[in-house]
Formats: structure tokens, C-alpha cells, sequence
């Protein structure tokens, strides 16, 4: 049983987050309530959200954030809450804090991630979760290296141990036309997956969008994929296939 | 003989509706793969109306007047739309969607509704209501000076004292279980009963009253007689229970022009009719299918006539011919029925529709079949509403339907004074300006100073705003008491009564616009700073906001709590003052899509919004403003108290596919999963729109893309095509609640 000046001090370990959205019924099962934190070691070249990378927005308390989240639970059903960013491994001593608090009240947790954070409070975080999203996002440590500044190895390290707590899995990747929107690329995710099937309830490839731009403009950042088509939900599905089960 | 192998029980004794369905209604826990489509006799019938409907449309909306005849039960002759592929007859007027006159409710209405549509209202009638008096002309007699300043600077508006009130549910379905004669031998009864009473002025009232139901009962009979039915005995299967009760709605509607003319609670009924007939081996299926497409279309093909002025607050035509699907009984059976799913697959039959306005009576342990369907329905049609039967159930028991949008009443046992509503965010820019209207000018409340600082402070504004709320409270119930008084003496409903138990219970429903509004206003005083700007005569007519503040819709206790509060203030401060007739208060957050024109008729608010913006509907978070995301803003609208607001608590929802799931399965599990947890924190209502803004937009620009588009607004459906620019616009302009 816990002691209860264990619980305060979890309540009060302290994050950053640059918001929360109440209704995600994309990021896991179910009803879900999304908490964006900010910070993200990596600089992917078509990321959505790029105010997170600066680590400001709102510093709240593990306690605080739990409390607000709670708020929805009625509606969760089979859905949770699901921690997103910026990359939420990023601060994964805070996360750990909140999914303790969340587990208590009987939620259940996702964590939408790279993979690409290492580290002891990673590990007690991914053994908080049910469910992890984990974003592969290319599939060769030079593509990797090139569009997020990451290492692809990394990744894979952290799938493994997803596995080794045996804890569900769903892949996720972005798909941009002349960078991974081929067979070539789709059969080497798939070979790169195969030992972790047993764990992977989910593969979804994702079109590349470029709703983003009007935020990059605002930051006056420059977005390295706006010459880059948007990828069409036909290739998404030609693609698909070879992942499906035949 | 018409009650074979029903249970019996008190209903046999007594007029008692519930009784009969409580013994003898057949719960239903599957899916909706029974259902069959529609018959071909179904498909010439619609294409017959289909085709009208877009003469009608061809011709600015009205298809055609019938200026030479007052309106009542017998006075056209028996009409069809396609005569051999009828199966449920009567129509209101001698032709199909030709509408009538109902000059009782005002004959200034009645004649102006004819010009603005190229008509002129007959010598005839003109000549006959020189002689008469109608509710308006009463209504104007007794109305103060006050009570038309507030009218004329949109204080209140939308008040029904120049035609029928409407808001009244006869309870229909008596008449099928039990024939008119029987109808008329319990209220001669009671006319005796009322004979031994002391003869006040109220019980001569009830006297008169009751011998114009007989009256019209009478009629009633007629009426179908003409159409050669006979209704004075009980109805013998399903198609006879449901023309019965088709034409005690009909004649409604040929007596009345109500703002809303609603249905009641009629499925579940007639589905008892249906497991019979088809135990006995005479409707199958496909049968009993037709004969609920056969009524659906032609409640359908209802209208009544309006002037511009009456669309502009309620637009798209509606008639809110609302049937409350669903629900759980008292005895913790769900009274979901096979005739449930039959009400709502004619969205799929008959294609999408706003009318008959559906609305579903939410209760977290209805069947999930049932849940899951409804949700279906909503994400494809959006066509339907719901409301919370857990709410509701331990106040009106289970056999009350919604009137209107949503007004719940206790079937044949409750009857609404409708009350319009009142603008809210006026009240607080007169509470500042002391008593003058910020757009006319004019000393509407009583006289006080002018604020006299330059920045507002909010305990000085709320003492200001509850002293003019108080005036606004009694000023109101004050007016709702003329209109009713002279409704009931110059357009008493004497059919829908005649469908009501005798000693009724009256419910006085008064109303709010600009809750969102307000609530944002005054956090905006309380934690942001806010300046006020004068014109040359020293009047307020605008603000200025600095800084960060609370806003409703964030799920936010701080503004959200101001909101519950003034609405606990404003029924405490109505009740004080007595209505008509004894009726209880009552009090809603609904607009309709008055908000539109309440918004216009405003000025600049303290919460940012510009003079002349619309306001959000009913008790919608304004536009925009909610930034934590759908549930965030429905867990603020759930904060609103419905023991405060027993009238209803309107929310409109909207939500793009993509962000309520990737697969339709998944959409359909979370829509369900968000009526569950929104109506768990004791929410009353929600519409809901699963539409992407850019389809609307598509469909503003060419109205040829979706022709049957159909969308909720607060608290009913319209064909997107059938409102205004302005109001497709401010549609357009809501919250799509997205994906991340």
C-alpha cells in the first residue's frame, strides 16, 4: 500500500506541456484524451507540431495534469489517454508520475513516441503503459539520420523492450512520395518488424500532410518537406497490402 | 375485439396510455438487420412528393395558399398526394404542401405570411375578422408600454402572440387505443365532476373548455369520416392505430399553426399493434415498414405558413414534429422496440430528412444495438438528437415525449405555455448602461447613472446586473402571463386538449439567448480588464479587453461556474413571481437559430464579440473559444444544472470523421462512448453533426452538390439549403471539433 507523502511527491513532480486534446479518437483506441509535452530530441523534417521542440509552454504538476484528465473519463469506454508531443519519452520521469496517478483511477494509457529516448525513467514509463505508438519513422539509419537527426538503432532498442514487458505495440509511419512511398521501403519495415509481430496489433502508414505550414510560418521556421506533394490515400492503401495478412 | 390477446389492466377502466404499453410492449435487444427497404408502392408515393417539394422549392418555398378558407378540421374536402399508393390518408389543406390560414393566432400575420408570397388574403376572411377578436389583437390590448419596449428592442423576442404557441403534445395515441366515442364519454364525465365544483372564474374557464374539446372531438370523427374511416371505436391493427393516431395529428395541425407542433412518443406504442398483427399472421416485415414510411411521409409532408420575419428566427421551415424514440421504463425494462429502429431506418428509406424531428432518449442502459445504431444513423444522416432519459425518467416518469427540442412533458398529462426567451447579454449592456438600450437608445428597464468609471468592476456590474434581472424576471413572467391568458381566450387548442387528461398540469417555459456570452462577459470583467468606450451622449456602446480570461467551453470551473450560477439566479428571480394559470416556471438555454437575429439586435459585448455578431446557440460555448477540444467544451455545457433549466439545455455538437475515428466501427463506438460520458455528467441534450466544414462550404457555393443536406442546429434539423446566406455563414463559422 502506499504511503501517502509517496503520492504528493508524485503529484508534484513538475512538466511541461504545450496543451491538451480532450477528444483524440485517432491515437490509440477508443475515446481518448491527447497531452502534448514539449521537447523532442529529434528535428524530423516533417514534423506537425514544431512548437513543441522549444521546451516552454505550460509547466504543470503530475498531480494537476492527472486531475484535469480525469475529467474525461466517463467517456473513455475503451479509449484512455494517450501522452504525445514533442516527445513525451523526453520527459519521462513527469509522464511516469502521471500515468501512476491515471493507473490508480483505472486508465488505460498510451504513449505516442519515436522510440528515441533511452534511459531508466523510459524504461518504468514503458512499464506504466498499456500501449505504446511507436513512430518508425524510415527505415535505414542513413534516411533516419538525414530527415530527423536520430538513430534508427535507437528505435529498434526501444521496440525490444516494449516486447521484453510485454506490453501492445502499434507502428506507425509517415509516408512521403521519392522518400519512403515504395514497395522497397514498405517490405524493409516489414522485415525489420517481423521478430516483434507477437507484440504489434497495429501498422498504420500515414499520408504525409502539410496542414502544418501556416504553424511554420508563424514561428518563421522554414518546413523542409513543403516542396513535397501530399501522399494520396491511394498509394496509402496500395501499400498497405503488403502488409496485410494474405 | 380490437383488444385481443392485449394484457389488460387499468387502462381498461381508466384513460391510461402507459398502462397499455407498460402490459403489452415486446422489448427488442437485437440489431437492425431485420429491417426491409422500402416497397415500390413507398418509392411512387415519395417520388409523387419528391416532386412537389421541388415545385414547391422552384417557387420561392411556398407552393401554393389557400386564402379563401379559414383553417379547421372540416374544412377542406378530402385531398391525397397519389390516392392508390396511400396507405395512410389526409392531408391538411384540399392539396398537397398547399398551405393554410390560421388567422385565430393573428390575422395580421396570416395576411402578411399571403403577401410575402405573391398572395393576398381573401375579402372573405378579412370581412369575417373585422368581427372578430384573435390572440394577437388581445395580446396587444393588455401589453404595457414596457412589455413592447422590451418586444421592440429584442429583450424578448420570438414571443408567440401573433399565431398559434404551439409547444402542446395531444397524446395522439388515445385515440387509437380507445376511439372517440369513448374519448368524448370520459370528458362528459368530466364536465359533470366540474358541475359539482364551486363556479369560479377558473372552473368556468375549464367548463367552457372541456365542451369545446367534445366539440372538436366530434370533429375529429368527422374529419376521418370524410375520408371514409371510421374512428369513434378502437383502432384493430397496425395500420388502423397508426392512421387513428395519424389523424388526431392531422387535426391538430388543420386547428393550430404552433411554432412547434410535436408528435409525442409513438413508436413503442405502435409497435404493439405490429407484434400483434404479425403473430397473427397478417403484416409481415415488409408491412409493417410501409406502414410507418407511409406515415413518416406524410408527416413530411406537413407545413404551415409563415411570414420572413418568423423564418429569420426559425429557419428552414421547421414544424418540429418531434417523436421521442427510446428510453428505459420505470420497471427497468428499455422501451426500445422492433418500431424504434423502424422510425429511424425511414432516414434511410425516404432518404435524409429534418422532419419528423428524432429524437433519442439516452439512457446508459439502453440495449447497445440500439446505441450503436442511433450512432450510425447520426454519423450518416445527421438527423437526430438526443437526450437524457436518465435525467429525465425520475421527473416525468416514462411516458413523457420532448416538445419541440427540448421540452420534456408528461404525455396528455402536461401542457407548455411557450415563452420564447429573453437576451441575456442586453440585460448585462443595460444593467451597465442604466436601464437604456445600447443600440436604440432608449430607457427600456428603470432609470440609474450610466457606469460612470472608465474600467469595469465586477462586483459593481454584478449589483447593477441582479438588480435588472429582477425587473427582467418579473417583466417577463409578466408578458408570458398576457399571452397566455389571451391564447386560451381566443385560440384555446381544442383538439390537442381534448388529448390531455382534463386537470392538466401547466408548465410556463421561459427561456435564455446569449448564455456563452454573458458567462465569457462577465469572466472577462472578473480576471481580464476591460474599458469601456462611450459615444457623444455618454451611452457605453463598446469595450475594450485586455488580457487573458476564462472562457466557457474549456471546462474551466471559473467561468464555467458563472454561467451554472446565472441561470440558478435567473429561474430563482422568475419564481417569484406568479404565472398564469399557476404554471410552473421553467427555464431553458435554447435559441433555435434565433441566435442569429438575437446577435444582430446586440451590441459590442465585454467578451470581445462585435456589435451585430450572432451569438452561439442555445447553450453552445461561443465559436471557436473552446481550446482544450470537444470533451473539455461538453463537460462545460454538462455543469448546467437542469434542476434550474427543467426546460432544456440545448448543445449542438459538431465533429469531423476523421477526428471521431478511422474506421466507421470505431466512429460508431465513440460516438457512443461520448453520449455516454457526457450525459453521465448529467447533460441534458446534444445534436449531433458529423461533417467536415468544407462539405458545408461546398455546398454553399453550389447547392446542386448535396441537395438533401441536412444538418442540426439547436435543438432541431434543417435542409442546409433552406437557410439563409447569413445563417449558413454563422453555420459554417461554429466549431468543427478536428483531429490533432
Amino acid at each position: 500500500m502506499k504511503s501517502f507523502p509517496e503520492l504528493s511527491i508524485l503529484r508534484s513532480e513538475k512538466g511541461r506541456i504545450s496543451g491538451i486534446q480532450s477528444l483524440g479518437g485517432v491515437d490509440g483506441p477508443g475515446v481518448r484524451a491527447v497531452v502534448f509535452g514539449v521537447g523532442c530530441p529529434l528535428r524530423c523534417a516533417y514534423c506537425h507540431n514544431p512548437e513543441t521542440w522549444a521546451e516552454n509552454g505550460e509547466e504543470i504538476t503530475a498531480g494537476e495534469l492527472a486531475d484535469k484528465l480525469l475529467r474525461y473519463k466517463p467517456y473513455f469506454a475503451n479509449g484512455g489517454v494517450t501522452f504525445s508531443g514533442g516527445e513525451p519519452l523526453a520527459q519521462a520521469k513527469f509522464f511516469s508520475a502521471v500515468a501512476t496517478l491515471l493507473k490508480a483511477e483505472g486508465v488505460h494509457i498510451a504513449t505516442d513516441t519515436s522510440g528515441s529516448v533511452k534511459g531508466e525513467w523510459v524504461d518504468r514509463l514503458i512499464d506504466k503503459c498499456d500501449l505504446l505508438l511507436c513512430d518508425v519513422k524510415f527505415t535505414s539509419e542513413e534516411d533516419y539520420k538525414k530527415y530527423t537527426g536520430g538513430s534508427l538503432s535507437d528505435v529498434l532498442e526501444f521496440i525490444q523492450k516494449v516486447c521484453l514487458a510485454n506490453k501492445r505495440l502499434w507502428i506507425r509511419q509517415v509516408i512521403v512520395e521519392g522518400v519512403n512511398a515504395d514497395e522497397e521501403n514498405a517490405l524493409k519495415l516489414k522485415k525489420i518488424l517481423a521478430p516483434y509481430m507477437a507484440n504489434i496489433d497495429k501498422i498504420e502508414l500515414l499520408p504525409f500532410r502539410k496542414l502544418c505550414l501556416e504553424k511554420y510560418e508563424r514561428l518563421g521556421l522554414t518546413f523542409p518537406f513543403a516542396d513535397k506533394p501530399e501522399t494520396s490515400s491511394q498509394k496509402i492503401k496500395e501499400l498497405e497490402k503488403i502488409f496485410s495478412n494474405e | 375485439m380490437q383488444y385481443r390477446n392485449f394484457k389488460k389492466g387499468k387502462w381498461i377502466d381508466e384513460i391510461n396510455v402507459a398502462d397499455f404499453i407498460r402490459l403489452n410492449y415486446t422489448p427488442y435487444y437485437g440489431g437492425s438487420e431485420f429491417l426491409a427497404p422500402p416497397t415500390s408502392r413507398t418509392k411512387k408515393l415519395l417520388a409523387r412528393l419528391e416532386e412537389l417539394q421541388k415545385e414547391e422549392k422552384e417557387r420561392g418555398g411556398v407552393l401554393g395558399i389557400d386564402t379563401r378558407t379559414v383553417s379547421s378540421l372540416l374544412a377542406y374536402p378530402p385531398a391525397y398526394i397519389d390516392q392508390e399508393n396511400e396507405l395512410i390518408v389526409g392531408l391538411q389543406t384540399g392539396a398537397p404542401l398547399v398551405r393554410g390560414v390560421h388567422p385565430f393566432g393573428g390575422i395580421r400575420m396570416a395576411r402578411s405570411a399571403c403577401q410575402a408570397y405573391g398572395e393576398t388574403l381573401s375579402e372573405k376572411i378579412e370581412t369575417e375578422f373585422k368581427y372578430r377578436t384573435t390572440h394577437n389583437d388581445g395580446v396587444f390590448r393588455a401589453y404595457t408600454d414596457e412589455m413592447r419596449k422590451c418586444r421592440h428592442v429584442g429583450l424578448l423576442t420570438g414571443l408567440p402572440d401573433a399565431y398559434g404557441r404551439g409547444r402542446i403534445i395531444g397524446d395522439y395515441r388515445r385515440v387509437a387505443l380507445y376511439g372517440i366515442n369513448r374519448l368524448i364519454d370520459e370528458k362528459i364525465k368530466d364536465k359533470k365532476e366540474l358541475g359539482k365544483r364551486m363556479m369560479t372564474a377558473e372552473n368556468m374557464k375549464l367548463t367552457e373548455e372541456v365542451t369545446e374539446q367534445i366539440q372538436f372531438l366530434g370533429y375529429l370523427k368527422d374529419m376521418a369520416a370524410g375520408y371514409g374511416v371510421d374512428i369513434s371505436v378502437p383502432a384493430n391493427n397496425l395500420l388502423e392505430a397508426t392512421q387513428w393516431v395519424y389523424f388526431a395529428y392531422l387535426a391538430s395541425n388543420k386547428e393550430q399553426n404552433g411554432a412547434a407542433m410535436s408528435l409525442g412518443r409513438v413508436s413503442t406504442f405502435l409497435d404493439i399493434y405490429a407484434e400483434r398483427d404479425i403473430a397473427e399472421g397478417t403484416l409481415d416485415e415488409q408491412g409493417a415498414q410501409e406502414i410507418i414510411d407511409g406515415f413518416v411521409l406524410k408527416l413530411r409532408a406537413m407545413r404551415h405558413l409563415r411570414t420572413p420575419e418568423y423564418n429569420e428566427l426559425f429557419a428552414g421551415d421547421p414544424m418540429w414534429i418531434t417523436e421521442s424514440v427510446g428510453g428505459m421504463g420505470e420497471d427497468g425494462r428499455p422501451l426500445v422496440t422492433k418500431n424504434s429502429f423502424r422510425f429511424l431506418h425511414t432516414l434511410y428509406n425516404l432518404g435524409y430528412s429534418p422532419e419528423p424531428n428524432l429524437t433519442v432518449l439516452w439512457s446508459k442502459d439502453l440495449p447497445d444495438e440500439f446505441k450503436k445504431y442511433t450512432a450510425r444513423v447520426s454519423i450518416e444522416t445527421d438527423s437526430i438528437q438526443y437526450e437524457s432519459d436518465d435525467l429525465m425518467r425520475p421527473i416525468s416518469g416514462d411516458d413523457y415525449a420532448i416538445a419541440c427540442c427540448v421540452s420534456s412533458m408528461k404525455l396528455g398529462k402536461q401542457m407548455q405555455f411557450f415563452g420564447a426567451r429573453c437576451n441575456l447579454p442586453k440585460i448585462l449592456l443595460m444593467a451597465i448602461n442604466g436601464g437604456k438600450d445600447e443600440k436604440y437608445f432608449m430607457q427600456v428597464g428603470p432609470k440609474m447613472p450610466v457606469y460612470e468609471k472608465d474600467v469595469l468592476d465586477y462586483d459593481e456590474v454584478i449589483n447593477r446586473l441582479n438588480y435588472y434581472l429582477q425587473w427582467l424576471a418579473r417583466t417577463y413572467v409578466n408578458t408570458m402571463n398576457v399571452i397566455h391568458f389571451m391564447h386560451d381566450k381566443y385560440a384555446y387548442e381544442k383538439t390537442q386538449m381534448a388529448l390531455h387528461d382534463t386537470d392538466v398540469d401547466r408548465l410556463m417555459a421561459f427561456g435564455v439567448a446569449g448564455l456563452s456570452v454573458i458567462a465569457d462577459s462577465l469572466s472577462a470583467i472578473k480576471y481580464a480588464k476591460v474599458k469601456v468606450v462611450r459615444n457623444a451622449d455618454g451611452i457605453i456602446v463598446d469595450y475594450v479587453t485586455e488580457g487573458d480570461f476564462p472562457k466557457f467551453g474549456n471546462d474551466d470551473d471559473r467561468v464555467d461556474g458563472i454561467a451554472k450560477d446565472l441561470l440558478h439566479k435567473f429561474i430563482t428571480e422568475l419564481r417569484k413571481t406568479p404565472t398564469y394559470r399557476n404554471a410552473t416556471h421553467t427555464l431553458s438555454a435554447l435559441t433555435i437559430t434565433s441566435n442569429v437575429v438575437y446577435g444582430k439586435k446586440t451590441g459590442a459585448t465585454p467578451d470581445g464579440r462585435k456589435a451585430g455578431e450572432p451569438f452561439a446557440p442555445g447553450a453552445n460555448p461561443m465559436h471557436n473559444r473552446e481550446k482544450a477540444g470537444a470533451l473539455a467544451s461538453l463537460n462545460s455545457v454538462a455543469k448546467l444544472s437542469y434542476d434550474d433549466c427543467r426546460d432544456g439545455i440545448s448543445n449542438t455538437f459538431s465533429i469531423v470523421p476523421d477526428a471521431l475515428g478511422k474506421t466507421k466501427e470505431s466512429r460508431i463506438d465513440n460516438l457512443v462512448s461520448i453520449m455516454d460520458g457526457y450525459f453521465a455528467y448529467g447533460a441534458h441534450h446534444l445534436n449531433v453533426n458529423v461533417l467536415d466544414r468544407e462539405k458545408l462550404v461546398l455546398a454553399m457555393e453550389d447547392p446542386s452538390l448535396f441537395p438533401n443536406l441536412t444538418i442540426r442546429v439547436s435543438g432541431y434539423a434543417v435542409n442546409f439549403h433552406k437557410l439563409t446566406k447569413e445563417q449558413q455563414r454563422e453555420v459554417i463559422s461554429r466549431t468543427f471539433h478536428t483531429a490533432v
